[in-house]
C-alpha cells in the first residue's frame, strides 16, 4: 500500500487518483458512517483554505436527496449560510472541501453522502459495497465521485465545481438567478423557482456552464445570460418531457451557438435584458432550436 | 440597400479598411477592499470612419471585462461625459483578477448608414457602397488584454522566484493545460535589465507572447489551415530572427510540439521553453 505524502491541494488528488486500490480503499472507508475518526482529520496536509467564522451551516440537517438535488425551497438558507464567501472565493473546488468539512462536522451533511454514484444514490451503501470489492473501476469510480461532490477535481478545473458538486451547483445556480433579477423591470412574471428549475435542469446547465466558462464566454454576460435563462425556461415547457438528455442538450447547444453568432458583428448586450429575449423570440435559429 | 451585411471593422492591429488606422488602449487597477475600479484610456488615430463617428458622438468607447472562472463577463459602455477614459466599477468578489481579461471596444450608439467614400478610409472597391451600422454594432476592437499582465496580450507572465534570474513562468489566459517555464539567456536577460522600465511589458510581451502564439496555434486544434507564417505576416520577422540564431527550432517544434526547445541568442543560451509536467 502507498502512503500519502503528498501536501496540498492538487498533489493530495493526484496521489490518490494515482494510488492503488488499497490506498483508494482506505480513503473510501473513511466517509463511511461508522467510521469514528474526525472527518477533518481525512484531510490533514491537504491546505485546505481557512474559511470565516461567521459561516454557519443551517441548523436544520438536509436529506441524502437534497443534497444530491437541492431544492429551491431548501437552497435559499444554505445561500443565507454562503453570504460568508465571495462568488470567487466560491469557483475554488478546495473552498468547497473545505466548508463541506464544517457542513459535515455541524451534522448538515453525513460523511458518506459524498460517495454517491450515478443510479447509486445511497452513500453509505456504496461504500460497503465498493470496499468489499476487488474491482480496480469501481473502487477509481467511487474516489472520482467523492472528491467530485466534495467540490471537484483540480484536473478539469473550471467546470468541475459547477457541474461535479451538487452544492456548488446549486450556489452557482442562485447566483445567477440573483444576478439576472438586479436587471430592473426584468421578467417579473417568472418565479425565481421557475428560473431555478430550468437550470437544474442537467441539458441546460451542463450547456451553459461549458459554454460560460469556457470558448464562449459571451452566453456568461450579464444582459445576456439573464434574457437566456429566462429564454430557456420558457423553452423547456414547450420541449416533450420525453425527450432524451442528450437531444435536449444538442438543443441547448445549438441554441447557445446562434446567439453567439449573432453578436459577430453587433454586439447584443447593448441592448438591456427585455430588449434581447424579445431579439431570441424573432430570431428563427433560436425560437425555433 | 446595404449592399454587404457586414460594415468594415478597424481592428487594432489589422485596420480591415485602413493601414495605418489604429485602436489601442491602457488599463490600470485599482484593487480596493470593497470593489475592484478598472480606469480605461483609448486611443484612435484620426481620419477614419470610426474616429469621425466618435467625434459626431454617433459611437461610444465600451469595454468587456470577462471573468471565465467565476462565470463573469459583463459590457460596461462609457459614458459621454467619460469619453476616452473611462472607469468602470464591479463588484467585490465577482472576478478573478489573476484569470480576467479586457476587450476593448468601439460600438455604434445609434442606427446610421453611410456610402463608402475615400474620406473614410475604404479602398476603392468600397467606394459607393452603401454601409449601416446597427445600434450597438462594433465598428472598432481592441486586442484582449489580461489584468494581471496587462501587457496587452493572452498570456499571463510571472517571475519564478525560485528559479535562477530570468526565469519565468507563462500561461495562456484561455488554455490551463498551456504552461511553459521560460528561461532567459544571460545576455539576453542582461538586455532586459537595461529596457527602460516604462516598456518592459512590451519587450518581455514581444519576446515572448509572440513565440507563444505561435507555439498556441500548433498546440489548438486550429480552425486555419496553410502556413500560419503566411498568414500572420508579423510573425514571419520573428522565425527568420530566431532561425538565425539556431536553425530549425521551430521545425524541431514542429515535428514534436511537446518537446522543450531552446532557442539560441547570439552568444550563448537564449530562450528555453520547456513544457510544465
Amino acid at each position: 500500500m502507498t502512503e500519502l505524502i503528498e501536501t496540498g491541494f492538487e498533489d493530495k488528488q493526484f496521489a490518490l487518483l494515482n494510488g492503488d486500490k488499497e490506498m483508494q480503499k482506505a480513503f473510501i472507508i473513511k466517509f463511511s458512517n461508522e467510521c469514528q475518526e474526525p472527518f477533518s482529520s481525512i484531510f490533514d496536509r491537504w491546505d485546505l483554505p481557512d474559511i470565516p467564522q461567521e459561516f454557519k451551516p443551517p441548523a436544520t440537517e438536509w436529506s441524502e436527496g437534497e443534497f444530491q438535488h437541492p431544492p429551491w425551497e431548501s437552497s435559499q438558507e444554505a445561500m443565507n449560510s454562503l453570504k460568508a464567501f465571495k462568488p470567487n472565493e466560491l469557483c475554488h473546488p478546495s473552498t468547497w472541501f473545505a466548508i463541506h468539512v464544517r457542513c459535515v462536522e455541524r451534522g448538515f451533511f453525513k460523511r458518506s453522502w459524498f460517495a454517491y454514484g450515478h443510479n447509486r444514490p445511497d452513500g453509505q451503501r456504496n461504500i460497503t459495497e465498493v470496499c468489499q470489492s476487488n474491482d480496480g473501476k469501481i473502487i477509481d469510480g467511487c474516489v472520482r465521485d467523492i472528491l467530485r461532490h466534495l467540490g471537484g477535481i483540480v484536473i478539469r478545473y473550471t467546470r468541475s465545481v459547477y457541474l461535479d458538486c451538487p452544492t456548488a451547483g446549486m450556489y452557482w445556480r442562485c447566483h445567477m438567478i440573483r444576478q439576472a433579477r438586479k436587471h430592473r423591470k426584468f421578467a417579473k412574471n417568472t418565479p425565481d423557482k421557475d428560473l431555478y428549475k430550468c437550470l437544474s435542469e442537467s441539458a441546460v446547465w451542463r450547456q451553459l456552464v461549458e459554454a460560460a466558462t469556457t470558448r464562449k464566454t459571451l452566453i456568461g454576460e450579464s444582459h445576456i445570460r439573464a434574457a437566456f435563462i429566462v429564454f430557456m425556461a420558457e423553452k423547456l415547457r414547450q420541449m416533450k418531457p420525453d425527450d432524451s438528455d442528450e437531444a435536449k442538450a444538442t438543443r441547448v447547444k445549438k441554441i447557445i451557438d446562434s446567439i453567439v453568432d449573432l453578436n459577430l458583428r453587433t454586439h447584443i448586450a447593448y441592448y438591456d435584458p427585455n430588449e434581447i429575449l424579445r431579439l431570441f423570440k424573432r430570431t428563427p435559429e433560436i425560437k425555433d432550436g | 440597400m446595404s449592399i454587404l451585411a457586414n460594415p468594415p471593422q478597424l481592428k487594432a492591429s489589422k485596420a480591415d479598411y485602413q493601414e495605418d488606422a489604429k485602436f489601442t488602449s491602457q488599463v490600470s487597477l485599482n484593487s480596493l477592499a470593497e470593489r475592484e475600479e478598472l480606469l480605461l484610456k483609448y486611443f484612435v488615430s484620426s481620419g477614419n470612419l470610426v474616429h469621425e463617428l466618435l467625434q459626431r458622438k454617433k459611437a461610444c468607447y465600451a469595454c468587456e471585462v470577462v471573468s471565465p472562472r467565476s462565470s463573469f463577463r459583463q459590457l460596461y459602455i462609457a459614458s459621454r461625459s467619460e469619453g476616452a477614459s473611462q472607469k468602470i466599477t464591479i463588484e467585490p468578489g465577482l472576478i478573478e483578477p489573476s484569470n480576467t481579461f479586457v476587450r476593448p471596444l468601439v460600438l455604434s450608439s445609434a442606427e446610421q448608414s453611410f456610402i463608402g467614400s475615400k474620406e473614410h478610409g475604404l479602398d476603392e472597391l468600397r467606394h459607393g457602397l452603401k454601409f449601416t451600422f446597427k445600434k450597438g454594432a462594433i465598428i472598432a476592437e481592441g486586442p484582449y488584454f489580461t489584468l494581471e499582465s496587462q501587457v496587452n496580450s493572452l498570456f499571463q507572465l510571472k517571475k519564478d522566484g525560485n528559479a535562477p534570474n530570468g526565469t519565468y513562468w507563462i500561461k495562456h489566459i484561455d488554455n490551463p493545460d498551456f504552461v511553459f517555464q521560460v528561461h532567459l539567456a544571460k545576455d539576453l536577460w542582461k538586455a532586459h535589465k537595461k529596457v527602460d522600465p516604462a516598456v518592459d511589458k512590451v519587450f518581455m510581451a514581444g519576446i515572448l507572447a509572440s513565440a507563444l502564439s505561435y507555439l498556441v496555434r500548433l498546440n489548438s486544434k486550429g480552425d486555419e489551415d496553410g502556413d500560419i507564417v503566411e498568414q500572420h505576416s508579423n510573425l514571419e520577422s520573428l522565425f527568420k530572427l530566431l532561425d538565425d540564431y539556431e536553425p530549425n527550432s521551430w521545425g524541431k517544434l514542429k515535428e514534436d510540439k511537446q518537446a522543450a526547445v531552446r532557442i539560441a541568442s547570439k552568444h550563448d543560451g537564449g530562450v528555453s521553453f520547456i513544457p510544465k509536467k
